[in-house]
């Protein structure tokens, strides 16, 4: 009798124990993960940022809290005015872009990070920068589809980049809405592995769509 | 039995029995302002929070005894501090250093002019160089539209701050190029071989430059190639009113280009000053190769090899000033292979370099026949070595051998030199507002059989976040012009001693910069010639030569570039004073040389107009008269030419398409026609003259590059269903 009583103690706390503490973790990331909007404000996308920032460091075998971290700093620059602080914000999210690459290599998802933050980088000084980082995003893309076409954040990035190119330069609307509708179709069927997987990007590409009408 | 599952659920759930601690307090930068943002959290928990508009911050946690309390807050240092929780509040104060970024560390810029990407801060991009008119999409013509280069448009090379053209070297990638200018006939101004698409990276010093070269009494302009070839597959072809030019690619690794140049329908139709018997006709080809090797290393190999033809009426400095021929028949390669790695997180750095050099020029002048061929071998290693984020340390050695042999009518001969060198820099950073530079070089030559050690020291100062001071000052050494060493092995180097001043100004994207220099010639080669002096720089010089030149140059310049205050505009004004005089080859006296000019003004304007997706440039430049030689003159060189002025303006149009890049440019030198003069050439007896021109009044130029590509921007993601 003890012993049972030991062993089902022993057995069903530490299950319990390692089920609250996943559900901290998810909880959290939920949590954190609502509020990674654009129009999110400034300071409370910072706190959701660091949020993420104290998750990835106490679960350092999760890439998820280090993707999201890094996908809120991307979005932190967009908001950001002031070129040399975008910069300074891109090198955050490229560190945690860096542990997710070393931990998730092979998925899709980290190379539609990397072209976010290529976009992200060109964003700050196009004329400069495009040398550089086009061929960097193309990459990244080409390299994500090759892994799974059925990612709908590869046309929503692509149709994005193409919608705010002028056409002289190969972009604009006749170009890029075809793809922001592919994005549209493969979002409709598109489920992410868990409630903390990546899942952003639908309201990006409906804005855009919204748009291709006019 | 219970007392028994109390005492497991304990163990168990240890989480749930400990007491909260709060941790309070304010996080500030090194002044004690708060800041606002701070990530505070306990290092391996989720307690933390990020701090308020005052630096402020408060949370809760459970964790017992001692932790770690970590700060993150991007532009600062992150800081980890292991604390005991000894009290239910725990107060917790702390201040963040900055991190070194581009904006707040000083950087070493007394007589630099950088154009390149990688570095947030620099005056030029390597865009500027092909949108800027009358530069002609040639580096070291751009480079004269900056403060303290001067335009010397009948002779060729960078002429920097009162120095000779062979007082600059051009260097790629570490590697003395040794013709780096097309040969061309007498009172013209060539282009550079080199296009500036190779290059994603030009630094051009006006003096004090670094110890890592040598060999040049005045400037370096360094460049460094790109570290991939084409991003894609494809061909681009690319056609102008002078030729035209096919490149392949191979994404990442293979650029091969053709070029054919024949100057003769343009000059049938434009309107010149020189009479061609062969208009210029020039074919070259070129190959790059890139290889990385393993996770840091990069191979790149270059070789280009190119031949040229031109023949012209020239009147030369005989007694009867009959037009002769000048003919000119040069052939060219250059071939260089890098190599390039990092190691321990890139605190060594390793930059290994081969590359081979071979020029030939034949000249035909009037009956005299002249060969010259120069082959230049050499060998570099530098090894670099960051010991922290404020010291880093550079040492490295050249190994060169350089034959030259000249023929002139009559006279003639050979030399081989073996030369080397050593060199040690280091830079520390006292702090981040203060940077110093030191730097030693050893050189050895053996065919003058001499060596010399030449110090170099250059500092900065950051006076506030915008503004910085820089100070250069340096010994350089210079082996004697080859004619003369030819001739005479017993000379000694020739010496220039560098003394900058420069305070620059970067907001946003305005930059101000003022610069002034004092530059002492000694040693320079002079010629014994009895007070005679004969104006050909074809000549062979046959007199007894010595280092007992010298000279001086000093003055300063002015900066300012804006690419904010209008849209879509970016100009820079740039102006430069020189005073300058010095006794050299055969000058009899000592004078202010040809190719100086006391003010030079340059104004350069560029505008995009995104509805049209056209690009336009102007670019004014205004210099005084240089001085020039008549025999009739009581004072030598003391006649000066009327000054130069010229109105260039440019325009290119881009359009790309899925598969394709077509680029349309058009350009016109000196659209106001002002007949600029260079000088007068006299008969010996100074009875007859006649005026140095350039070879046209107004020059127009139309190209076009289409590029045909595999995949742009990924045409099969467009074309799926």
């Amino acid at each position: 009798m003890k012993k049972t009583v030991l062993f089902l103690t022993l057995a069903l706390g530490i299950g319990v124990n390692a089920h609250a503490q996943n559900e901290k973790y998810t909880k959290a990331m939920e949590g954190a993960i609502a509020t990674v909007k654009f129009m999110t404000p400034t300071p409370e996308l910072q706190q959701t940022a660091g949020q993420f920032e104290r998750i990835a460091n106490a679960e350092t075998a999760e890439w998820l809290p280090a993707y999201w971290a890094a996908y809120t700093y991307v979005l932190l620059s967009f908001k950001e005015t002031d070129a040399a602080k975008k910069d300074a914000l891109l090198d955050k999210a490229a560190a945690f872009y860096q542990n997710v690459a070393q931990k998730q290599p092979d998925n899709d998802e980290t190379m539609v990070l990397a072209a976010q933050l290529a976009s992200a980088r060109l964003a700050v000084d196009p004329e400069n920068r495009w040398q550089q980082y086009v061929p960097e995003f193309e990459a990244a893309l080409g390299k994500a589809k090759a892994k799974n076409a059925e990612n709908p954040r590869i046309y929503t990035l692509q149709g994005q980049s193409l919608f705010y190119t002028p056409e002289q330069y190969g972009g604009g609307k006749t170009v890029a809405c075809p793809l922001l509708k592919q994005a549209a179709e493969k979002f409709a069927t598109f489920k992410p592995a868990s409630t903390i997987h990546p899942s952003w990007g639908v309201e990006t590409n409906q804005y855009l769509l919204s748009q291709c009408g006019k | 039995m219970k007392q028994q599952l109390l005492c497991w659920c304990a163990l168990v759930f240890p989480l749930f029995a400990g007491a909260q601690t709060t941790i309070t307090g304010k996080i500030t930068d090194r002044k004690g302002n708060g800041l606002a943002g701070a990530n505070v959290f306990i290092a391996g928990s989720y307690d933390g929070v990020n701090t308020d508009a005052t630096g402020a911050f408060s949370f809760q946690t459970s964790q017992q005894d001692t932790a770690t309390i970590a700060i993150s807050f991007v532009g600062y240092e992150p800081l980890r501090q292991r604390v005991k929780l000894n009290q239910p509040i725990f107060q917790f104060t702390t201040k963040l250093q900055e991190t070194a970024t581009m904006l707040n560390t000083v950087v070493i810029t007394a007589g630099a002019f950088e154009a390149s990407d990688e570095k947030r801060q620099t005056v030029l991009k390597p865009l500027d160089i092909v949108t800027t008119a009358s530069g002609g999409a040639d580096i070291p013509a751009v480079m004269q539209l900056l403060p303290g280069a001067q335009r010397v448009g009948d002779q060729t090379g960078l002429f920097v701050r009162g120095g000779s053209a062979s007082e600059t070297r051009t260097i790629i990638d570490g590697l003395v190029v040794q013709n780096p200018f097309t040969s061309g006939g007498p009172d013209v101004s060539q282009r550079s071989r080199f296009s500036p698409f190779l290059f994603k990276g030009t630094a051009f010093s006006t003096g004090g430059y670094s110890a890592q070269y040598g060999q040049a009494l005045s400037s370096v302009l360094s460049l460094n190639t790109k570290d991939r070839a084409e991003d894609n597959d494809g061909i681009s072809v690319g056609f102008n009113a002078a030729g035209i030019s096919l490149s392949a690619f191979k994404k990442e690794r293979i650029t091969f280009s053709v070029n054919y140049t024949n100057l003769n329908p343009l000059f049938n139709v434009l309107k010149q000053n020189i009479n061609w018997i062969h208009a210029p006709e020039a074919g070259g080809t070129s190959i790059i190769l890139t290889q990385p090797i393993g996770k840091r290393g990069l191979l790149k190999h270059y070789t280009d090899v190119s031949a040229s033809h031109q023949s012209l009426s020239f009147r030369n400095f005989t007694g009867d000033f009959q037009a002769s021929p000048f003919t000119v028949r040069n052939h060219n390669a250059f071939s260089m292979t890098t190599f390039q790695t990092t190691w321990d997180e890139g605190r060594w750095g390793l930059q290994t370099g081969l590359s081979y050099n071979y020029n030939r020029d034949r000249l035909g002048i009037d009956t005299v026949q002249a060969r010259t061929q120069e082959q230049r071998m050499q060998g570099r290693v530098v090894l670099t070595r960051s010991l922290s984020d404020k010291v880093s340390l550079l040492t490295g050695a050249e190994l060169h051998r350089y034959t030259y042999q000249n023929r002139y009518g009559i006279w003639g001969g050979s030399l081989t030199d073996w030369y080397s060198a050593v060199f040690v820099e280091t830079e520390v950073f006292f702090t981040r507002k203060l940077a110093v530079r030191a730097g030693l070089r050893g050189e050895r030559t053996s065919v003058i059989d001499r060596a010399n050690i030449s110090p170099r020291l250059s500092m900065a100062y950051k006076t506030d976040s915008y503004g910085q001071v820089s100070l250069a000052a340096g010994q350089f050494y210079q082996t004697p012009d080859q004619t003369y060493v030819l001739t005479n092995p017993t000379l000694r180097f020739e010496q220039a001693n560098h003394l900058i001043l420069n305070y620059q100004r970067i907001r946003d994207n305005r930059t101000f910069r003022v610069e002034t220099f004092y530059k002492d010639y000694r040693h320079l080669v002079r010629e014994n010639t009895n007070g005679f002096y004969d104006p050909n720089t074809y000549r062979f010089p046959t007199h007894r030569t010595n280092n007992s030149g010298f000279g001086y140059a000093q003055g300063f310049d002015v900066f300012w570039r804006d690419k904010q205050s209008m849209k879509n505009v970016d100009y820079w004004v740039s102006y430069s004073f020189l005073d300058t005089k010095r006794l050299f080859r055969n000058y009899p006296v000592e004078a202010m040389p040809t190719f100086a000019a006391t003010h030079t003004l340059n104004l350069v304007f560029k505008k995009y107009i995104p509805a049209l997706g056209i690009n336009t440039g102007a670019t004014y430049s205004l210099a005084s008269g240089r001085p020039y030689y008549n025999p009739g003159s009581d004072q030598f060189l003391s006649d000066k030419t009327r000054p130069y002025s010229s109105l260039s303006l440019n325009m290119s149009y881009i359009k790309i398409l899925p598969r394709k890049f077509l680029v349309l440019y058009a350009s016109v030198e000196n659209v106001l026609g002002t007949k600029n003069n260079y000088g007068y050439r006299y008969t010996p007896d100074g009875s007859q003259k006649f005026a140095v021109v350039p070879p046209f009044y107004r020059f127009f130029f139309l190209g076009a590059v289409l590029s045909l590509t595999r995949k742009p921007i990924d045409p099969e993601l467009i074309s799926n269903p």
